[in-house]
């Protein structure tokens, strides 16, 4: 589904990411751990289009998007969602949800003038069921800057929901959540997320990285340093030394 | 009582103009967070084209139209791509300053093309001026209102009923989320740029044509009243930026009659400042407490 070959990315003398090489089967949920700093969300925007790599090879669904401009690859069908969480302040619930149908009409000038999804077609119920499947169905009409937090991360992955993402990055997904709202998140990924879509999640919380992932994949100075099934990975002494510093994984 | 209304009448008419110019500014503030200085340098530059063929061909008033319209709309695309191309928020002063710079470059390139002071624009209206009771209308304004009437019904119908107003909104409020969402952001910034040339070079054509002359300070006088109903109104908002055009029409129309020609831009100004300082968010926008209050005011 996704893969990446010999990515790189430089800021400056700053090598953010190097010699990157990864494959994300359909239908995995891929981790990628690692210490602050490490390339983490490096990567997640160089896939998205943020910025161009510097080198290196980015195939998503057979395609070649290295290089290619973020909405172009949104109507590829991959979804992101932000760690500093970037929903559309002053719209509603709804309508956040509403606008990313956005991604599902054709370009161009005409498709700019066609109208707007309307109330009660298809595209409603769509919205809904996205929103129902989230759990934020009842807080429809309440604007997305007066939600707490656990309620706009789900709305950002409702937003990945509706636009038929075959591929899903979550980027911190439990960032600044307590146990139990991580939890919950960790249900809404494996239950509704996952179910005929690729992820991939980016997260500091072992909660839940060893709840949902399939494979894990360790990052430390840009470069990948172990990569597998998350019992083994963790176990492993050079990750634990990198990146949990001795501290034992079920603590973190 | 009598010259009270039809003074008041008078400035709603021309008022409606200044309402298409404080649109234009207000489309892209709310959008880009920025002021495109360049606006009326780049209706004026359309306008001179449209004159100089009809000064040179003396061709119909329709044809010197539909040139003014279709120039204005080009100037307004080589700002966007010279001065507000990329989404940088942060880059605002530059974009800003840029954007004056362009001012200038768009004026003098109009008075290369027609040198002298002052030129005739041909008159346009749809119907003659017509009385009624002891109230006179003149026809050129009659016809601005109604061109400036069907501007703002389109622009309502477009901004809030279509994939493209829903586009911009977004754009406005998170273009890295809007991307994502497939909005070609740099696509959906030109066509607003090119959404509030077309209504400024309508404003403009209206206005001229109502005036029957042309000079080089059309640029400056543009961007001042568009500038100043937009703030009246409400930095952002799209009802504001009407409500202030016709406030602005409407007080300049009184101040000319009762205290005379030389108050009328002053006054103007005067009511600009009272303004900024008794409720600095404008008319229809939010009182201003800490930044959020005017980021959050969108079109």
């Amino acid at each position: 589904m996704l893969t990446l070959q010999g990515l790189e990315k430089r800021f400056g003398a700053l090598a953010a990411l190097s010699g990157i090489d990864l494959e994300v089967p359909a239908g995995e949920i891929l981790g990628i751990i690692g210490p602050n700093g490490s390339g983490k969300t490096t990567l997640l925007n160089a896939v998205t289009g943020v910025y161009p790599p510097s080198a290196g090879r980015i195939a998503f669904g057979g395609a070649d998007i290295t290089g290619w401009k973020g909405h172009r690859i949104a109507r590829l069908g991959l979804a992101r969602t932000f760690q500093n969480i970037r929903l559309f302040p002053t719209m509603t619930v709804f309508q956040n949800v509403w606008a990313a149908q956005h991604a599902r009409t054709p370009g161009g000038l005409l498709g700019l003038l066609r109208s707007r999804p309307r109330p009660g077609g298809g595209d409603t119920r769509r919205v809904e069921a996205a929103l129902e499947q989230v759990g934020l169905l009842a807080s429809r009409e309440v604007l997305a800057r007066h939600l707490p937090l656990p309620a706009r991360r789900r709305l950002e992955i409702a937003r990945a929901l509706v636009v038929d993402a075959r591929l899903v990055l979550l980027d911190e997904p439990a960032g600044g959540m307590t146990p139990a709202e991580t939890a919950d998140m960790a249900r809404v990924i494996r239950e509704v997320v996952a179910p005929g879509r690729t992820c991939v999640v980016i997260e500091h919380k072992m909660a839940l990285i060893t709840g949902v992932c399939t494979r894990l994949c360790v990052l430390d100075f840009g470069r990948k340093i172990a990569e597998g099934h998350p019992d083994e990975v963790l176990d492993r002494a050079e990750v634990r030394e990198v990146y949990l510093g001795g501290v034992d994984a079920s603590d973190a | 009582m009598i010259d009270f209304v039809q003074n008041t009448v008078d400035g709603i008419m021309f008022g409606s103009s200044y309402a298409l110019l404080a649109i234009g500014f207000t489309i892209v503030f709310g959008v880009l967070r920025r002021i495109n200085l360049a606006f009326g340098a780049s209706i004026m530059l359309g306008a001179y084209a449209g004159t100089w063929l009809h000064v040179h061909y003396q061709v119909n008033v329709l044809v010197v139209a539909l040139t003014t319209l279709v120039c204005t709309v080009l100037a307004g695309i080589y700002v966007e791509r010279l001065c507000f191309r990329a989404i940088r928020r942060d880059a605002a002063l530059a974009s800003m300053v840029s954007s004056f710079v362009i001012w200038m470059q768009l004026e003098e390139a109009a008075v290369h093309l027609l040198p002298e002071r002052t030129y005739a624009f041909p008159s346009f209206f749809v119907a003659g001026s017509f009385e009624l009771g002891p109230f006179l209308f003149r026809g050129e304004q009659t016809t601005m209102l109604v061109l400036a009437a069907l501007m703002v019904g389109a622009l309502h119908l477009l901004l809030r009923h279509t994939r493209f107003g829903l586009a911009l909104r977004a754009v406005s409020e998170s273009p890295r989320a809007a991307a994502y969402m497939g909005i070609d952001t740099a696509w959906v910034m030109l066509c607003a740029f090119a959404l509030v040339s077309l209504v400024g070079g309508v404003a403009g054509f209206a206005i001229l044509a109502t005036d029957e002359q042309i000079t080089p300070f059309f640029g400056l006088w543009a961007t001042f009243k568009g500038l100043i109903a937009m703030m009246l109104g409400g930095m952002g908002s799209l009802p504001g930026a009407v409500l202030g055009g016709l406030l602005l029409g409407v007080i300049e129309a009184h101040a000319q009659w009762y205290l005379g020609n030389e108050y009328k831009d002053l006054s103007a100004y005067l009511l600009l400042f009272a303004m900024l300082v008794l409720r600095p968010g404008g008319i229809l926008g939010q009182r201003i407490h800490g930044r959020e209050a005017l980021a959050f005011r969108r079109v």
